[in-house]
């Protein structure tokens, strides 16, 4: 399935606890933030924001990673868009 | 089964969330002092700087608790334990039967003897709120205007006051900083994280806030507060400050009253072996209260940390449900000082370390401490330049004996 991740840098710490989760997705930049990375890699070069295809393994992954986010800056919407972390 | 939890932050309602999973037919107990739904206290910096809304606070909705099965007996207070006979009693009267007990009280914030109007305090939603009043009543002056610098040297109303050194103290100047306000900075150390920090980094830290207009007055012991039922300023071993609202940051400290009927050990903390598990087999404990024996420092770590309290607080859950798991994660601490970064990584207790290597950027911008015992990365202190926090962060999680001797880190042309 498809997933959308945004990491928001006004939120963004720089706590790093996404990385540690899901190294694979999420990546610290110059500036203490996190970039948003697909299965390791940065098709089109770096960004906040991406939407990939995952598998539900690596899915509960990414939302672990949310969660361990202390500003819940790190935003998960499913494919029709609806934000499904942090749950409001 | 029975499971029962002692408070409702990051750790118990992420350690019911996965009992609930692990264990769908249980009953599952959660008891808190508080009354509101899990927020993050991490965020609070945010609400008070007018950057989010209160109801974003917020992890999981007051509705969460029931729809999940989890009976939340909140706005009381664990009064004693009896391990021998497995029940929690509580404040409402009523004793709690378990199976398993999970125990993540957190910690309190240490408060000063007086209580006059204009004392804040930074440790939970109420404190936030009540900070927000606090500033609100500050007369219109320069502060006003929304993120202007406050006139240096201005009139009583418009100064504020820290007391502390340490990450509290470092979201009060933030804060205060971003409103405009005119501050006073006093504190026991000679620097920010004095006792973690050395002294050089510190240095970097005190000039950079006095570059930024902050009166900065290092190695202040703490007398007490002026002004009677209202805050006129406080006194220190250096001098009396004035001031209307003063910040507090002591530090925390746990609450082990409830514990007195039991033989739970403690220390700084509850002592847990790496599965979280007490010295009673069928207690457990996580997040800010527990102190566990750390598989990468080898020794017993509290840190009051969210992802660690998250993470543990599913770990204990697994090993509640007859799991085996150690908890293994090499927690680092990140915040911007004024525009300074500061990340503390793992075990950073200079005391504790065999050796301490400065390692430096060629402009002494930026300033790592490596703390360093049987031959291996234990821990790290990065001040200002921070971009190689992930790669001692990955050395520590390998475990593996550093190939050079510890001098040859001291240069930065030297890769970790």
């Amino acid at each position: 399935m498809k997933i959308t991740i945004k990491v928001d840098p006004d939120l963004c710490i720089g706590a790093a606890s996404c990385v540690t989760v899901a190294p694979d997705t999420f990546q610290m930049n110059e500036n203490n933030k996190a970039w948003v990375l697909d299965h390791g890699k940065e098709p089109d070069g770096h960004t906040y924001e991406r939407t990939f295809e995952v598998s539900d393994d690596e899915k509960e992954e990414i939302i672990l990673a949310a969660q361990s986010c202390p500003t819940l800056a790190v935003l998960i919407y499913d494919e029709e868009g609806k934000q499904i972390f942090p749950e409001n | 089964m029975n499971y029962v939890i002692i408070g409702a932050g990051p750790a118990g309602t992420t350690a019911a969330e996965e009992l609930r999973k692990l264990a769908p037919d249980s009953h599952i107990t959660l008891i808190s002092e508080d009354t509101e739904s899990l927020y993050s206290k991490v965020l609070l910096p945010f609400y008070l700087k007018g950057k989010i809304d209160r109801d974003k606070l917020f992890v999981k909705k007051e509705t969460w608790y029931v729809e999940n099965n989890i009976e939340w007996v909140a706005g009381e207070t664990v009064e004693a334990i009896d391990t021998k006979n497995k029940f929690v009693a509580v404040s409402d009267g009523r004793e709690y039967p378990y199976d398993k007990l999970l125990i993540c009280s957190g910690c309190d914030a240490r408060k000063i003897e007086e209580d006059p109007r204009g004392v804040s305090y930074l440790r939970t939603l109420a404190d936030a709120d009540h900070l927000l009043q606090l500033m609100n009543e500050i007369p219109s002056c320069s502060h006003s205007q929304g993120g202007q610098q406050g006139v240096a040297g201005g009139d009583r109303e418009c100064r504020v006051g820290i007391y502390g050194g340490r990450f509290i103290a470092c979201e009060y100047l933030n804060i205060f900083h971003h409103w405009g306000f005119s501050i006073t900075l006093a504190l026991r150390g000679d620097h920010l994280w004095n006792g973690i920090l050395d002294e050089q980094s510190g240095r970097l830290l005190s000039q950079h806030l006095i570059e930024k207009g902050i009166d900065f007055v290092p190695g202040a012991q703490w007398q007490g507060t002026l002004g009677d039922s209202e805050l006129t300023g406080f006194k220190t071993s250096k001098g009396e400050f004035d001031c209307s609202l003063l910040g507090v940051g002591m530090g925390v400290a746990p609450d082990f009253s409830f514990l007195k009927d039991t033989e739970i050990q403690t220390g700084v903390g509850i002592l847990t072996n790496e599965f979280l598990q007490t010295s009673d087999p069928d207690v457990y404990a996580a997040g800010d209260i527990a102190e566990v024996f750390d598989v990468y420092a080898r020794r017993h770590l509290r840190l009051g940390i969210w992802a660690r309290a998250i993470a543990q607080g599913r770990i204990a859950a697994q090993n509640m449900t007859g799991g085996e798991i150690p908890f293994k994660q090499v927690s680092s601490f990140s915040m911007s000082v004024l525009g300074v970064d500061v990340v503390l990584i793992a075990d950073c207790d200079p005391k504790q370390a065999q050796q301490v290597v400065v390692r430096k950027n060629n402009d002494e911008s930026g300033i790592i401490q490596l703390f360093i015992r049987g031959n291996k990365i234990v821990g790290a202190t990065l001040v200002g330049d921070v971009t190689e926090r992930m790669l001692i962060t990955k050395k520590i999680q390998t475990d593996e004996a550093l190939p050079q001797e510890p001098e040859y880190y001291q240069n930065p042309q030297n890769s970790l």
